[in-house]
């Protein structure tokens, strides 16, 4: 049986967007998605880094969307998430809330 | 003296990897290193004195492994076309005022990775006009993008930085104003 790769919590929150903006996730909207729940402005920059790393290792595929009439006429890019991808997703966030389970923290643990 | 001794061994290194392994070696990043290093060096000595006949003939052999590299090939014909590319995009089209800063697409344009650069290019772009249809200015739109694109390259930048060697110049003149070998 082949080991279910271990994602870091960028990895988890850019996978969990895609799943959100299904089927029409891409960089802004992905970022987008991440700020609005978690508060967190990330830039172009780490989005890209964490969707190529997740693509490489095979956990999201890409595909080109509709050119913008706009100056430049630059594609979209759009992100789906695979089945390799399902299934780490949901390995991380298994462990995460095996974890959790039965603790309560309220306030500073010091 | 710390530093010496360091460099000194990594020259050392260079030299014996560099002369031992062809260019056919099967690990062309530890030879595209090395190479890379013993340049740096050569360079370093050019500029602080004579390297002297041995100097000028390994600093040839490496920088000559150096450029017969194929992912150094592959990377400079990307560069050099990317160059031309984006000048042409960001100057040729003179577009209307409200169109994103042209300098800081071609920076990005140049730094950014080929894989995503088309898209991050657009993402940039789409953010620059959302903040025109939610009434910015402008003048703050545009540097709003700058700040956006220059937080998307930064990493990449420094990687950029370091491996065209500046740091191991650096570390050569270091190395001869402390008056090491």
């Amino acid at each position: 049986m082949s080991k279910i790769p271990d994602l870091t919590l960028k990895e988890q929150q850019v996978l969990l967007a895609i799943v959100i903006q299904h089927p029409n996730a891409y960089g802004v909207s992905i970022r987008d998605e991440i700020k609005k729940r978690t508060e967190r402005d990330e830039s172009f920059g780490s989005i890209y880094a964490v969707l190529e790393r997740l693509e490489d290792r095979g956990m999201i595929s890409s595909r080109e969307g509709e050119v913008k009439a706009a100056r430049g006429g630059r594609k979209k890019q759009y992100f789906t998430i695979t089945s390799p991808g399902q299934m780490a997703l949901q390995a991380s966030l298994r462990a995460v809330d095996a974890m959790r389970g039965g603790i309560e923290i309220e306030g500073g643990l010091a | 003296m710390i530093i010496c001794a360091w460099i000194a061994r990594k020259a050392i290194q260079a030299l014996m990897i560099g002369f031992l392994s062809p260019i056919t070696v099967d690990q062309p990043r530890v030879v595209l290193w090395c190479s890379w290093l013993s340049v740096t060096i050569y360079i370093g000595n050019l500029i602080a004195g004579n390297p002297g006949w041995f100097g000028h003939a390994y600093g040839i052999y490496a920088l000559a492994i150096w450029i017969a590299q194929e992912p150094l090939l592959r990377a400079l014909k990307t560069k050099i076309g990317n160059i031309g590319h984006y000048l042409v995009s960001a100057f040729a089209n003179q577009g209307d005022a409200e169109d994103p800063p042209r300098l800081a697409e071609f920076v990005v344009g140049l730094l950014a990775k080929t894989r995503y650069r088309a898209s991050l290019l657009q993402c940039l772009e789409e953010d620059f006009r959302n903040d025109l249809a939610a009434d910015v200015s402008l003048r703050r739109a545009k540097r709003r993008y700058w700040a956006a694109a220059l937080n998307s390259i930064g990493p990449q930048f420094c990687a950029w930085i370091k491996r065209i060697g500046v740091i191991g110049i650096l570390a050569d003149y270091v190395r001869a104003k402390l008056g090491g070998a």
